[in-house]
């Protein structure tokens, strides 16, 4: 017979196993980190509170309704992910894309599974042991402890959602075997009981098939809005090469193959997403990385001697940069080592980043860029700002006015901070909060640029274009690109905004 | 006051507190994947050793007043602490008292809900720990869509000690005399929050 507080731990850490796990999913499929963690997370808790008041209503047998509850909850955490992709898949074919299909999928499940975990405790205190509710208790929260160390930062990266649901829910039903004696179960049930367990077992082999279907559908749905039948598209989508899908310890990156958006988009292009954002393509590559590099340059008003680039770990950027033999110093800070290892190793990248991370003058930090301009002992000309939008508060702590006061401080006396922001909508949109988190961190002067790519320049005196320059560097398609977006700036600066700031942060929602 | 509102309560402070130290973590010593799952780790570990030792209590009221007393004092105290020592350079004794912090923090919340579980009179144990529960869905509900945006970290900070003050005054209104003055220090840190905010902000930047 099994002690209670094993069991206790068992079972906390397989419940908040299955809701990381839902809350990442929920993450990745709606974009918004903030507002997934917080409904789902929300969501559970209600659930538990919900279950454990229902199972303090009414007399229980502690270790049968256990075993109930252990049984449902294995099979509806071992089915979490395939559930939400299988149902993301269908809304795609559908053509309902909104945010709100995904939330009104994920949500009820996260109560659901909450629900019968909040019966755990409850049974497992109802038990006569001799354990006090303390140690049940203390057991229950290191279940709960280990649970939120292990599954991000090791089963995820090894196991991506699919897996690790998997595993959670094979110790979650063998923690429902060892229920078996002490709920003195029949022989005969018993033996249904394990032989259902290693039938739904079995359906592991499908989980694989299901997950390619869904990455192929997430990044075939523009197409399905043209595509007339569903036969059809279907008949596409499968012989397409499924995108290859690796995690991080913080992101997910997706390799689109060149006939993928050649089906999709009508044109050959190698693509890389990062968090389902684009963050790589050959197609628009040259544009971007020209536009910032020799734009930045040329604002500058001078080839600079020292160079920063926050993020932009796929090279892209120091490629440009070397093509100035006045450079003679790139320092590059990547937080996420698997980018910087594959910048180094894919074939398709490193065809477009010409191995600039191999290159002397380029120095390759692993850090955190707000740690980095923290620590950070030289000045630079020209500081590159080339990171993900603030969909999360930790990339938000990457828009503050901290952060911008801090690589201020690194600035040469002329030097010039230049970066990527999203594009300016008609409406809202970050760009007032963005431009007011600038001026507070004391930059007076601002230039925007960029039509396919939005840039905004902070220095200390005024900026502008020499065309004469600009022109013999960059390509056509490029130059299209270098417009002064002047007016969208003064728009944004005369609307009202908050700054953004470490102790008081803004909120911006999920950003394209 | 009844138990299970107490329980609620309980639940809330307990994870914005958590919340708080997660936030200022990442903030202070970056790579917030990890500096998340260390504070909430290292915090329901806390909590457990917390629930496991409660059993040794006598008085379980006046253990609770005594919990609530500390953390008032402790969580705004010991965060404005380790955020000045982070602010200033001094990284190594920030975290060194950043995961004092977190450990004291979590076994204080630890100790409540067994404490309680043993006041309860009339609700089911369910009950009380489905108000738990609830309080903890409204703190995480609130913090990252309204505390944190709308109201700041140190706001939230003193306003959640400014909580655990008023429960000292609902769980030993006799003693009612050692509540009101942390409560107005606390009002007082309130009111010139944007002052202290400031302050970390600039010497953060190094100015």
């Amino acid at each position: 017979m099994i002690g209670i507080p094993p069991l206790a731990f068992l079972l906390s850490f397989c419940s908040l196993g299955y809701q990381l796990v839902l809350a990442l999913a929920l993450s990745d499929a709606t974009g918004d980190f903030v507002l997934s963690q917080t409904l789902s997370l929300g969501v559970f808790l209600l659930g538990m509170g919900l279950g454990a008041f229902i199972c303090g209503r009414s007399k229980r047998e502690p270790w049968r309704d256990l075993l109930k509850v252990e049984w449902i909850l294995a099979v509806a955490g071992f089915f979490a992910v395939s559930y939400l992709q299988m149902g993301e898949t269908l809304l795609q074919f559908l053509g309902w894309r909104q945010q709100f299909g995904l939330f009104a999928m994920a949500l009820p499940y996260a109560l659901w599974l909450g629900y019968w975990t909040g019966f755990e405790l409850p049974l497992l205190l109802g038990v006569k042991s001799g354990f006090k509710p303390g140690q049940v208790l203390a057991a229950n929260y290191l279940g709960a402890f280990t649970a939120t160390i292990l599954v991000p930062i090791y089963l995820l990266p090894l196991l991506d959602l699919t897996g690790t649901v998997q595993v959670l829910g094979v110790l979650n039903f063998v923690a429902a075997s060892l229920l078996l004696a002490p709920a003195s179960v029949t022989a005969f049930r018993t033996a249904i009981h394990l032989s259902l367990g290693v039938a739904i077992l079995g359906l592991v082999r499908l989980a694989p098939a299901l997950s390619e279907v869904h990455l192929k559908t997430v990044y075939f749905s523009p197409r399905l809005t043209n595509e007339a039948s569903f036969a059809s598209s279907w008949n596409v989508l499968r012989a397409l090469e499924a995108p290859i899908r690796l995690r991080s310890s913080y992101q997910w990156i997706d390799l689109l193959p060149p006939e993928f958006s050649s089906t999709v988009q009508g044109e050959q292009d190698f693509q890389i997403y990062m968090d389902r954002k684009l963050q790589v393509s050959a197609g628009s590559a040259q544009r971007y990385h020209e536009s910032m590099v020799h734009g930045g340059i040329n604002l500058l008003g001078r080839a600079p001697n020292r160079v920063l680039i926050l993020g932009g770990g796929d090279g892209l950027l120091a490629r440009e940069l070397l093509t100035y033999a006045e450079i003679q110093h790139v320092d590059l800070v990547e937080l996420d080592p698997a980018v910087i290892q594959m910048a180094r190793t894919q074939n398709d990248l490193k065809i477009l980043n010409a191995g600039a991370l191999n290159a002397a003058r380029v120095h390759v930090h692993t850090d955190d860029a707000f740690q980095f301009v923290r620590g950070a002992e030289k000045n630079y000309d020209l500081v590159l700002v080339d990171l993900p939008f603030p969909n999360s508060y930790d990339l938000s702590l990457l828009y503050t006015k901290e952060f911008y006061a801090l690589v201020r401080r690194h600035l040469a006396e002329d030097g010039l901070l230049l970066v990527d922001f999203p594009l300016p909508a008609d409406r809202g949109g970050p760009l007032p909060t963005l431009v007011h988190t600038l001026r507070a961190a004391g930059f007076e002067r601002l230039f925007a640029f960029g039509t396919e790519d939005f840039f905004v320049a902070a220095a200390s005196r005024p900026l502008a274009f020499d065309f004469e320059t600009l022109v013999p560097k960059v390509s056509n398609q490029t130059l299209l690109n270098l417009i002064s977006r002047a007016s969208e700036l003064e728009h944004a600066e005369r609307e009202e905004g908050r700054v953004n700031s470490v102790l008081f942060p803004v909120h911006f929602g999920s950003l394209q | 006051m009844s138990v299970a509102a107490t329980s609620a309560i309980f639940g809330y402070c307990g994870l914005i507190y958590e919340f708080v130290l997660a936030q200022s973590l990442s903030i202070l010593f970056g790579h917030s994947v990890v500096q998340y799952s260390v504070t909430i780790g290292l915090f329901i570990a806390a909590m457990g050793l917390g629930s496991h030792l409660a059993e040794n209590f006598h008085d379980p009221r006046l253990a609770l007043w005594r919990t609530q007393l500390c953390l008032s004092l402790l969580a705004p105290a010991a965060c404005v602490f380790f955020w000045w020592l982070a602010v200033s350079g001094h990284l190594i004794a920030a975290r060194v008292v950043a995961y004092s912090a977190i450990v004291g923090i979590g076994f204080l919340t630890g100790t409540e809900l067994p404490l309680l579980l043993r006041l309860r009179a009339g609700p089911s144990l369910g009950a009380v720990l489905g108000a738990d529960y609830l309080g903890m869905l409204a703190a995480c509900v609130l913090f990252p869509l309204w505390l944190l945006p709308e109201i700041g970290v140190l706001k939230t900070l003193f306003a959640t000690a400014l909580l655990n003050s008023a429960m000292m005054a609902c769980l030993w209104p006799r003693r009612i005399s050692l509540a009101i003055p942390i409560a107005g220090v606390l009002a007082l840190l309130i009111y010139f929050e944007p002052l202290i905010r400031e302050a970390m902000s600039t010497k953060l930047v190094g100015g």
